[in-house]
């Protein structure tokens, strides 16, 4: 009897330690969201430059709408890719290719494999997708205070299944992270710059190093971002066909 | 042409870079090609085995606020130096919408089709899908009125088309489409409804979805009430000449098309793709056989005929050569390709196979980006299969694409 009754004790206390845990990571981790991202229906342009050998190998500017439910409109905008755009809602993932007419079904791993950076760009959130634990509370990464958290995908389609992320420990804003795919290999590793845009501190740039493809990096310019009411219909996978979106 | 389109791209340069997103391409490419003479089409006594022709490709896309116009110009070089040019305004068409209602006005491709190879509900524009050097399509000029929810949609559309029949004389066609979607679950489902003067009723359903994080399966089917073909008249009956030509475009009633395939993608950057299709507007195996048969026929009286008997057998054997004018020879077909995603690197391999009658089509192709927006090709095609398949009496034995494109954002 008494067995069962410190049982009973012990299993309420580690669910109320789990439950304080896990609420603890999702406000951390929409703390840290907040630099990349303020707001749920955004306009983000972005310009990213590929290094290969620390060599310019590659520019693409991007339009980036974001909705709430995880849905993102990612529109190219340069030579080569003028028209194409690839939509996100949730897991599920749409391209519509240059000069043509109709929008084709992709799945996860075909995103993963396309323009690597589409996947980087288009989601700007962790705490949407990830779930994890503190792994250390005192750490110096890059010069700052830090805390650890490791983290792990809770749903399919995200370009990365797990992610060792470094926050500033005095406001959470992202130092650095590992970003690891469902293999256990590290992918990337980014850095994120800390500067101002629309009167607010906010992640400026992140800078992607190549851990697979050693001699690539990318930057990831955040030029603007503002608050942009789009229509549901925006994000119909049918809409893609139409050229009459906003700027 | 060529001022008008120089005028065009001029203004285009001229007005429209600060407002519109405007991009600029060129595309250049040789072509060789192996005669095939041990078809049993082939008449000429020719010793050359191999041709060669060149291709300049200039385009132009310009979007600005839902206006859209998309033009192209080609040059093409031949081996006896004559020299083709043509210019065509492929899109010139304006989106844009009322109230709750998104409109499109003016000249639009319209691809609505799921699949790879082949896509029944393309029931308007039917693309070549297994061309190796795509080719742009020149748009239909409609007008149409569609409502879009968050995950459906309904089009309504009136086309009015040109149609250029095998005898090169042109009509208009008028056609009215209702096109569903919606997105259910993880299931795009796809349904048109098209009424033809020419045509008359179709009706066609499809979906694609995704298994998993690696594969997409897809599939369609369009019933059509008319349909149309090329039959030598000789095959219905057991002459072997005729005083006039004998082939003809036949009307013929009630048929299905259908396709049914998946692709596969793995982490190491391969993609299988698998699909097998039945079009019915395409040769039965009967009626292949019989047109293979007529022509060994013909093939045979040559030698016993006189000079002018013998060109005028031989015009008709060429003029048979049209049963391979269309996307797919045969009703069913089998397809499977290999392809890889690279950095820089693009390959594929893919086989199609017509199972009728063992024919077999080999393509493989690489593409490679040298510089940003500047890709070199390679493309390369070989009929092979059984002796007297349809792809082994093409007028080609293999086929090699060469060339290189690039393209600029103004």
């Amino acid at each position: 009897m008494f067995k069962n009754i410190l049982f009973s004790i012990l299993l309420v206390f580690f669910a109320c330690h789990i439950s304080v845990a896990d609420d603890d990571i999702k406000s951390i981790l929409k703390m840290a969201d907040g630099y990349r991202q303020q707001g749920v229906e955004l306009l983000i342009k972005t310009e990213v430059n590929l290094y290969v050998k620390d060599k310019l190998d590659k520019q693409s500017l991007y339009h980036v709408f974001v909705k709430s439910k995880r849905r993102s409109l990612v529109v190219f905008k340069s030579a080569g890719e003028l028209g194409q755009k690839v939509l996100m809602l949730d897991d599920k993932f749409w391209i519509i290719l240059p000069n043509t007419r109709r929008p084709i079904r992709i799945t996860p791993m075909q995103k993963l494999l396309g323009e690597a950076s589409v996947g980087d760009i288009a989601t700007l959130t962790w705490s949407e997708d990830y779930d994890g634990t503190i792994v250390d509370r005192n750490i110096t990464e890059q010069g700052v205070d830090s805390i650890k958290l490791d983290l792990i995908s809770t749903r399919k389609g995200t370009t990365y299944h797990r992610i060792e992320l470094f926050l500033s420990q005095k406001d959470y804003f992202p130092i650095k992270a590992n970003l690891y795919l469902k293999s256990g290999k590290l992918a990337k590793e980014s850095y994120y710059e800390s500067g101002t845009m629309n009167d607010q501190r906010r992640v400026v740039a992140m800078i992607l190093v190549d851990r697979i493809n050693k001699d690539q990096k990318t930057i990831v310019n955040y030029q603007s971002m503002e608050n942009k009411i789009i229509p549901d219909k925006f994000y119909n996978p049918a809409f893609l066909v139409r050229t009459d979106l906003p700027d | 042409m060529f001022f008008r389109l120089l005028i065009w791209i001029t203004l285009t340069l001229i007005c429209f870079p600060i407002l519109a997103d405007t991009a600029i391409g060129y595309r250049f490419f040789q072509k060789s090609s192996q005669a095939n003479n041990t078809s049993i089409f082939n008449v000429t006594d020719k010793n050359d085995n191999f041709s060669h022709s060149q291709l300049n490709e200039l385009y132009a896309n310009l979007q600005v606020k839902g206006f859209n116009l998309f033009a192209t110009y080609n040059v093409i070089y031949t081996e006896d130096h004559k020299t083709e040019d043509d210019g065509v305004l492929n899109e010139a068409y304006y989106d844009f919408s009322v109230s709750s209602l998104d409109f499109t006005i003016g000249k639009k491709i319209l691809s609505w089709g799921v699949g790879y190879g082949f896509r029944p509900l393309d029931l308007i524009q039917q693309e070549n899908r297994r061309v190796l050097i795509s080719q742009y399509l020149e748009g239909v000029p409609l007008t149409s009125a569609e409502y879009y929810t968050g995950n459906s949609a309904i089009s309504f559309l009136i086309a009015n088309r040109e149609l250029i029949s095998e005898r090169q004389s042109r009509s208009k066609d008028y056609e009215a489409v209702v096109k569903l979607y919606s997105l259910y679950n993880d299931w795009d489902l796809h349904g048109v409804g098209h009424y033809s003067e020419t045509f008359g009723a179709s009706l066609g359903l499809g979906f694609s979805t995704v298994v998993g994080e690696e594969l997409e399966l897809h599939a369609s089917s369009t019933y059509r009430s008319r349909y149309h073909k090329l039959i030598n008249v000789l095959t219905e009956s057991n002459e072997t000449f005729a005083l006039t030509d004998p082939v003809l475009e036949k009307q013929y009633h009630d048929c299905i098309n259908a396709v049914l395939g998946f692709s596969w993608t793995f982490q190491s950057g391969l993609t299988v793709i698998g699909e097998a299709w039945h079009d019915c507007s395409a040769y039965t195996y009967s009626e292949w056989a019989a047109m293979r048969d007529l022509t060994k026929q013909q093939q045979l009286l040559l030698s016993s005929l006189s000079q002018t008997a013998r060109d005028a057998t031989g015009k008709q054997i060429e003029g048979n050569q049209r049963y391979f004018n269309q996307a797919n020879i045969l009703q069913n077909n089998l397809f499977t390709r290999l392809s890889y995603d690279g950095e820089k690197t693009d390959p594929y391999l893919d086989v199609l196979l017509t199972p009728d009658d063992g024919g077999v089509v080999l393509s493989t192709s690489i593409e490679h980006e040298i510089k940003q927006n500047i890709l070199l090709f390679a493309n390369a095609r070989y009929f092979t299969g059984r002796r007297y398949s349809a792809y082994q009496q093409l007028g080609d034995q293999a086929l090699i694409y060469l060339g290189f494109r690039a393209e600029f954002v103004l």
